[in-house]
């Protein structure tokens, strides 16, 4: 066991303050640096969908790439580590499951992370704003922040060094207001002059309202912590002010370059949730200087690529263009460090193809989703569905410049490019034909989920009209492909 | 292209050939009769412009003459050979349009009537595609529609459903596990409480038990102390015992009885019999062999009496066969002699004297008919006068015949010095030619059997040519003699009356002397034969006199065998071998009876001696005498039996006597043994009631000795059980405190257990959910549906967004693509149906074109329309389709009854039309009708227009098959409808009410308002619109839209006729004012749009709102009222979606109504009052305003 421990200093807000207004850089060194592992929304009592049925049979386990399988890796991965403390941003568990199901896994980390000695702090998300708190009260070694709504801190701390965790978590399930104009207006002080201080919040990070504690950036910048860890977004963004952090010299550094931003899911939970995932290992060191690095463990991963096809490159060697493709992309990320025992690829086809048709088809008839499967070292890489935003191998605006309906087509494939008022009128007249079918009551479970998107909004109408408007102008130009070879034998036989 | 002359010569239908010819370069109408061959004549113009055409390659032979662009164009086809020339040079065919198009030329009366609602698709299909620039978008629009079912999303929203219902399920499971949990502190606590009291629980028991066992045992000492002590010495079976001997006794008394009874029965027994003692058996079975013996010997005497009878039954047959009296069947006595009983004396003995009678006889006769055969024989061959000429006639010849060669035979001797007769060279040639003659005869016979006849006749040829040259030979030789002719008087001598040899050759003089010479030796013997066989005629007749004269004995003899027989007469010896035969059968049968009438007679004597011995046997032992054998059997049996009763009843009677000894012994110790039972149990030997109390008393003594020492055992043991615990005070309380107490720690102690239950169970749920991952599997389920649906509809948007996208491509196309074939095809139509309707193409899924009523506006499928009207669409869309697509070729047009639906109105109007195509545009055009008077409306029709006349074509009078009636001058025609002009200067209402116009009703579309109240003020125009059949508004707006001559001339008539288009405007923008807060009239077409309404109330509230007047608001004030019993139970919601419904469509207009001065104003303010003046606009309105308060007024 380690000598990390929490410290039993708790100031809550509202406490009284023992401001230290210097800025994080300004901080005294307090020894080694301090390591902690982050983890964002782990949904335990989830796991991945869109999986090939045959996985099995490729030799891996699906309960391999379940949000338990990746906290299991997690905690491996911090005991190696030999961290200092491990926190978690909210979610840990999922709502809908977080009786029983969800508990065991989060028991045994718990307990695991106990006998290696490693503190573990967490705060409440708006999924487990019922079990989390309950958890905690049954297990010994996981400790709630900022419990009711109310912003608390912890310190941790391994000799000389030391950091303060400044926590608050969901009251409820529907937070309406930000959690930081109470903290702003209320600051909790620290516990010790020059303690470097991370934040640790489930948050809706730039959203104009919602029901998910809607936070700005501004606020957290001016909330003083050295770093804001957030949990909700299962997109992990905190590289992202990593490197801008890491880009800015020390003496440019101010709170715009504060390391700060969602953890990310532990393990993409569909193929949405793509990039890279797992737990975040922190650095805090005696200045106060925060890093994050991610560690790129998670068992299943989720990823995009364009292949550009050829114009005249028919659909027959595609499927081996995708897989020598999808290998390359599993040795570029492997080239960076991730290694997931699963990788599962939605490539999209792009550029002008003559084959339109045919290519369409093929991506239509879904003949490739979960067929195609490769393997690059211990990873297997399968191809989860193939978009397409190909174009036609026409020029549009000479093709718009005739009478014929290609050409009105063309026109107002052209428009929807354009800002204009046709656009729009041509987005509206769309909306309105399609609104009924869309207010089916037969979708109704779409738009009941969480943060549906708007099938209907502007953006999708556009990708809608876009993507028919090629294929309709594709099939109206193999008409006249048709027509005229028609007319050249009809020629050629008088 | 014209078609100047059709031939055909044959095709299948056509069999004699025919012309048409003289054809009009305008309508030529070709009449005839159904089955003439018209829908021949379009099959065989189709063969000849585009091939086969549905008919057999070699079916058809035909050709046509067709003038096209100024040149003679002839096609003729023969079976497969399909030849185009132009100018009499053979060429490529004219440009013709595509074969698959050959129905926009030919048009049949099917055709036109095919009353679905994709009658004319293919045509409106074209149309479509010609306006969407020869893109087919309505096939890319159907493409993106397939790709969204009508029922779409409902497999994925039934796959979230279930996905949520698991989930629900597993939610529920958990929730109902962790209540569970949640109380396990409780239940382990009153597991614990439970625990406890099952522990008290035992002590209760052992105490209530040492109570009980107590009070029990004190009782049981008090019930012991009152019974007797004999009670101990009793084993309980006394009474069994008792009953045993009492019954042992009643049965050895009853058996004494029995015993006295059968002694005394023996010795009845005995004294019946009727013996003193029983008879020896040897003795009896002596006598029953001798019985037995004597039943075989009567079995034997009845065998031959049967025998007896066969053999009598054959005497007599035999008897009767011989005419003899036939004896009574069973009579014993036969009499030997049969001619003492019989008429037929014939006796045994006579049977010598018939044989040698007919011995007799029969050698006689024979010996008569050997003699006259022999008689016959002698005298069939007498020697003849002839035989005996011919012999005297032969004998005669033969000398001269020997003469003439002896005379021969000298001569040869003196001419060549040797012996007189044929040289030897000559003979052997004589013999060889014989031989070669013989030889081939011989051969002939078989040679020509064998088909070589030939060669037979060669060779006797070669024999008669040697005998001739041996002949020659021979005359030589006889001319050479010089010595004087023997043989000429050998000849001289010759007998008359037979011929002398054939030639007076040597050879056939020795030939002819040796046949003479045998014949008179075999008439010489033949003439002494016959001197033999009349000797031998002479001795048998005598043999037959001596016959003759037997015959008179053997009669004698007949005579008297007959008589003596007596019989009438024995007419034949067969009658008499008959009669000889029968009566020896007779007599053998009678042999046979009789030796068997002896053998019975022998029997019945041993008979009779056996049954006497026996008798006198049986007498002797009192038994009857028997008469039989089955009787003397009989009594030695009867016998025996006696011997046998004698016996048994003797030996009874000495065991019964030994028994009653023995009964008598037993009786006594059983007395001795129930007088013990009484004396043990301590009861008086008379007392039984008191022995029963005693033993019914026993088991309870017994049972009380028992328990009193179990007790005694028992209460040591749980007192010293409850000491030991502690709990020895419980000994102390009373039973009902301790059951009180036991009976609730029981309750508690067995709550403990299903408590424990309780736990296991919730323990072991809890442990199967936290290990199990139900929920997380029905959650991933859950999204996975989620994503499917979503992967769903976004397929299905982009699909709709296609469609959309295509359609509004379709819609910007065809708005600035009008195609000139629609534009034709309107025109028709308008023209067809006095722009009674206005042709569209139809919209995607909605058939193929619509014909749109100019006055409602409404829009109606081909299978809405009537036949009249359906023909005129669809022929208008042919006809305009065939212009476009005949790439200048001018086909003529066939149209085949293609108007026989046609009332006359439309007959004309259609007619007119085509009667314009000749004119403008050339057109030739074939209408073949079985309708005579078509012809006359064509004529008139076309007289109309200015165009030449038509041709008729009378096809029966073509083919020569019947004769045609008259053509117009025979038949009627029905006259056209006749428009009233307008009195001159007559008043507008006048004319309204003679035209029978209805009133201005501004609930309707402006298109549906009668002409008359836009033309008012100049009946002139409205005259002409009216002969035109332009009646309507609509109609009007619709001529007008059609940019035809008669729309653009009306610029040119004045103001009104220029201002009409803005008139209708103006009405309409009236109309629609005037609608304003009215709201539409409502009827159950509505309701039942609505869907709001169930089957339940659609009656009921269509009656409520026919009596409202179609007024839709009231209808709605009614349903809300509630007071309507028929509306009773009519949901709230389904008002309200009526209400909903009925706002949405019109039928309630929340606005309110406009006054006239608003109308006006209102009416003004459009564009059409900007082209009118201010004033002739502000008088319209007010006119129609007026119209329309008459009408609000009069209801």
């Amino acid at each position: 066991m380690r000598g990390a421990r929490l410290s039993t200093i708790s100031r809550s807000s509202g406490s009284t303050p023992d401001a230290d207004d210097r800025p994080a850089s300004d901080r005294t060194s307090s020894g080694d640096e301090l390591k902690l592992l982050a983890i964002g929304d782990v949904h335990l009592g989830t796991r991945p969908t869109s999986l090939p049925e045959d996985l099995e049979d490729w030799g891996v386990d699906p309960r391999a790439l379940t949000p338990e399988a990746a906290l299991r890796t997690t905690v491996d991965r911090a005991i190696d580590e030999r961290v200092d403390a491990v926190l978690f941003a909210g979610d840990v568990v999922e709502s809908t499951n977080a009786r029983f199901e969800a508990l065991r896994p989060l028991e045994n980390a718990v307990r695991r992370f106990g006998e290696a000695g490693i503190p573990v702090l967490a705060v409440v998300g708006n999924h487990d704003v019922e079990a989390l708190p309950r958890l905690a009260q049954r297990m010994e070694g996981l400790e709630l922040l900022g419990e009711r709504g109310r912003w608390q801190t912890r310190i941790v701390e391994r000799g000389a060094a030391a950091v303060e965790i400044l926590g608050w978590s969901f009251p409820d399930k529907s937070v309406r207001e930000s959690p930081l104009v109470s903290l702003l207006r209320d600051p909790v002080p620290p516990a010790r002059p020059g303690l470097p201080r991370i934040g640790l919040m489930h948050a809706d990070l730039d959203a104009s309202g919602g029901h998910y504690a809607p936070i700005k950036r501004e606020e957290l910048r001016a909330s003083g912590a050295d770093a804001w860890l957030l949990g909700h977004i299962h997109k992990p963004s905190l590289g992202e002010s990593m490197s801008t952090s890491m880009s800015a010299s020390a003496s440019t550094a101010s709170s715009e370059s504060m390391p700060h931003g969602y953890l990310g899911s532990l393990v993409g939970l569909d193929p949405s949730e793509t990039g890279c995932h797992g737990p975040w290992l922190v650095g805090v060191a005696a200045s106060g200087r925060v890093s994050a690095s991610q560690l790129p463990i998670a068992p299943l991963r989720w990823d995009r690529f364009d292949l550009r096809v050829g114009e005249d490159e028919g659909f027959e060697d595609l499927a081996d263009r995708l897989l020598s493709e999808a290998e390359r992309f599993a040795r570029s990320i492997q080239d960076q460090g991730c290694f997931p025992r699963v990788l599962g690829l939605r490539p999209r086809l792009v550029g002008a193809t003559r084959h339109f048709d045919a290519l369409r088809k093929k991506i239509e008839g879904n003949d490739w989703r979960g067929r195609l499967n490769c393997s690059a070292g211990d990873t297997i890489v399968f191809i989860d569905r193939v978009d397409q935003a190909l174009d036609l191998a026409f020029d549009l605006d000479e093709l718009a410049q005739g009478d014929d309906p290609p050409a009105v087509l063309a026109r107002r494939l052209l428009d929807l490019a354009r800002e204009d008022d046709r656009r729009n009128r041509l987005i509206e007249s769309t909306r309105r034909s399609l609104e009924r079918f869309a207010e089916d009551p037969v979708w109704s479970p779409l738009r009941n989920r969480r943060d549906a998107p708007d099938p209907l909004d502007d953006d999708a109408i556009v990708d809608l009209l876009r993507r028919a408007g090629t294929d309709a102008l594709s099939r109206l130009l193999h008409q006249r492909d048709q027509r005229n070879e028609r007319e050249r034998r009809s020629g050629a036989e008088s | 292209m014209k078609l100047r002359r059709l031939e055909i010569r044959s095709m299948p239908g056509i069999d004699r050939a025919f012309t048409l010819d003289e054809m009009s370069d305008g309508l030529n109408v070709i009449w005839g009769p159904n089955g003439v061959g018209k829908s021949r004549i379009c099959a065989a113009t189709r063969a000849l412009l585009w091939g086969e055409h549905g008919i057999a390659e070699n079916a058809l032979d035909a050709n046509a003459d067709f003038e096209h662009e100024g040149s003679p164009w002839q096609v003729m086809r023969q079976g497969s050979r399909h030849v185009w020339q132009r100018g009499g040079i053979e060429a490529d065919p004219p440009g013709l349009p595509a074969e698959h198009l050959d129905g926009c030329f030919f048009l049949g009366l099917r055709d036109l009537l095919d009353d679905s609602a994709g009658a004319g698709g293919a045509v409106a299909r074209e149309i479509r595609k010609q306006m969407s620039g020869g893109f087919d978008l309505e096939a890319i629009v159907s493409e993106f529609r397939a790709a969204v079912p009508p029922r779409i999303g409902r497999t994925e929203s039934n796959a979230v459903r279930d996905a949520v219902k698991a989930i629900h399920r597993a939610d529920r499971e958990q929730g109902e596990a962790a209540a569970h949990e949640a109380e396990l502190g409780t239940l382990e606590s009153r597991a614990a409480d439970a625990e406890s009291a099952r522990s008290r629980l035992r002590h209760y028991e052992a105490a209530i038990d040492l109570r009980v066992l107590k009070d029990e045992m004190e009782a049981f000492l008090a019930e012991r102390a009152e019974m007797p002590d004999a009670l101990g010495a009793m084993d309980g079976r006394e009474l069994d015992r008792l009953e045993s001997v009492e019954a042992d006794l009643v049965r050895k008394e009853s058996d004494q009885d029995s015993a006295r009874s059968r002694l005394e029965e023996a010795e009845r027994t005995a004294r019946q019999t009727g013996l003193e003692e029983a008879i020896d058996p040897a003795v009896l079975s002596t006598w029953r062999e001798r019985a037995e013996a004597l039943v075989a010997l009567e079995q034997n005497r009845d065998g031959v009496r049967v025998e007896e009878r066969v053999a009598f039954a054959k005497l007599a047959e035999r008897r009767e066969a011989l005419g003899a009296r036939v004896p009574t069947e069973g009579a014993s006595n036969v009499p030997d002699d049969a001619s003492a009983q019989g008429h037929l004396a014939l006796g045994v003995e006579d049977e010598f004297d018939l044989f040698q009678f007919l011995g007799e006889s029969q050698q006689w006769v024979l010996e008569k008919k050997a003699a006259e055969e022999q008689l016959h024989l002698l005298a069939a061959h007498p020697f003849s006068e002839d035989e005996a000429r011919r012999l005297d006639l032969a004998r005669r010849a033969l000398g001269p015949s020997r003469a003439w060669l002896r005379s021969s035979a000298y001569d040869a001797s003196t001419s060549a010095g040797a012996t007189p007769g044929p040289a030897p060279g000559r003979l052997i040639m004589i013999g060889s030619a014989l031989a070669a003659i013989g030889a081939g005869a011989f051969w002939m016979d078989s040679a020509f059997a064998v088909g070589v006849g030939w060669a037979a006749l060669v060779v006797m040829g070669m024999g008669f040519g040697v005998a001739g040259l041996g002949l020659l030979r021979g005359s030589h030789g006889a001319q050479d003699a010089a010595q004087p002719d023997p043989r000429a008087l050998a000849r001289r001598d010759w007998p008359v009356g037979i011929d002398g040899p054939d030639s007076w050759t040597v050879e056939a003089v020795i030939e002819y002397l040796r046949a003479l010479e045998e014949e008179v030796a075999s008439l010489e013997a033949r003439k002494k034969r016959t001197e033999i066989r009349e000797v031998e005629s002479d001795r048998i007749e005598q043999k037959l006199k001596g016959l003759a004269k037997r015959t008179t004995d053997l009669e004698a003899k007949r005579r008297q065998l007959a008589d003596r027989f007596g019989l009438e007469g024995l007419r034949s010896d067969v009658e008499l071998v008959d009669l000889v035969r029968r009566l020896e059968a007779a007599h053998d049968a009678h042999t046979e009876h009789r030796g068997i009438v002896i053998r019975a007679e022998a029997l019945d004597e041993r008979w009779r001696a056996a049954v006497a011995a026996l008798a006198e046997f049986l007498t002797g032992f009192g038994e009857a005498a028997p008469e039989d054998a089955h009787a003397a059997r009989a009594g030695i049996h009867s016998l025996e039996e006696r011997s046998r009763g004698v016996s048994d009843a003797r030996g009874a009677a000495a065991r019964e006597r030994l028994s009653l000894e023995r009964l008598a012994g037993e009786i006594d110790a059983l007395e001795a043994a129930r007088g013990d039972i009484f004396s043990g149990a301590g009861v008086d030997p008379s007392d039984r009631a008191g022995l029963a109390r005693r033993v019914d008393a026993l088991p309870r003594f017994r049972k009380l000795e028992t328990s009193i020492a179990e007790l005694v055992r028992g209460i040591g043991r749980n007192a010293s059980r409850l000491e030991e615990v502690g709990e020895g005070a419980l000994a102390a309380f009373d039973l009902n405190r301790l059951e009180r107490e036991r009976a609730a720690l029981g309750r508690e102690s067995d709550e403990g257990d299903e408590i424990r239950r309780q736990i296991v169970g919730i323990e072991q749920k809890v442990a199967a959910l936290r290990e199990g991952d139900s929920l997380e599997s029905a959650l991933a389920d859950e999204q996975a549906a989620l994503q499917a649906m979503h992967d769903r509809r976004e397929q299905a948007l982009l699909a709709l967004a296609g469609a959309t996208l295509i359609e509004g491509v379709r819609a910007d196309h065809e708005s600035d693509q009008m195609p000139r074939v629609l534009g034709r095809a309107r025109d028709l139509f308008a023209r067809f149906t006095h722009d009674g309707y206005r042709l569209e193409v139809a919209e995607r899924d909605a058939g193929s074109f619509v014909a749109v009523d100019t006055r409602t506006g409404k829009g109606l499928r081909p299978d809405q329309l009537s036949d009249g009207t359906r023909a005129q669409l669809i022929l208008a869309a042919r006809l305009a389709f065939a212009e476009e697509v005949e790439q200048g070729s001018d086909l003529p047009l066939f149209l085949d009854e293609a108007m026989d639906h046609s009332d006359p109105e439309r007959f004309h109007a259609i007619a007119r039309s085509l009667a314009r195509m000749v004119s403008d545009e050339g057109r030739q055009i074939f209408y073949l009708t079985n309708e005579p008077n078509d012809f006359e409306q064509f004529r008139r029709a076309f007289a109309e227009e200015g165009c030449a006349p038509p041709v008729t074509l009378d096809l029966a009078r073509v083919r020569g098959e019947v004769e045609a009636p008259g053509r117009s001058e025979g038949l009627r025609v029905p006259p056209l409808p006749v428009v009233p002009a307008p009195a001159e200067g007559g008043d507008a209402t006048d004319y309204g009410a003679v035209l029978g116009v209805p009133v201005l009703d501004p609930d309707r579309r402006a298109d549906d308002q009668h002409l008359f109240h836009l033309l008012r003020d100049d009946l002139g125009l409205l005259y002409e619109f009216l002969v035109a059949r332009i009646e309507s508004v609509g109609q009007c707006r619709n001529q007008l839209d059609s940019g035809s001559d008669f729309a653009r001339s009306l610029a040119e008539r004045g103001e009104v006729g220029a201002g009409l288009g803005s008139r209708i405007d103006l009405l309409e923008t009236f109309c629609e004012a005037w609608r304003e807060g009215r709201g539409r009239r409502l009827e159950r077409r509505a309701l039942e749009a609505s869907e709001a309404i169930s089957d339940r109330y659609i009656d009921d509230l269509a009656e409520i709102a026919a009596e409202l007047d179609g007024d839709a608001e009231a209808l709605l004030r009614t349903i809300e009222d509630r007071g309507d019993a028929r509306l009773r139970g009519f949901r709230k919601d389904s008002a309200a979606n009526l209400k909903q419904y009925l706002r949405d469509e019109g039928y309630v207009d929340a606005r309110s109504t406009l006054g006239e001065s608003e109308m006006i104003d209102r009416t003004l303010a459009t564009p059409a009052a900007h082209r009118l003046s201010a004033k002739l606009a502000a008088e319209l309105v007010h006119q129609w305003w007026t119209l329309c308060q008459t009408r609000s007024l009069s209801g």
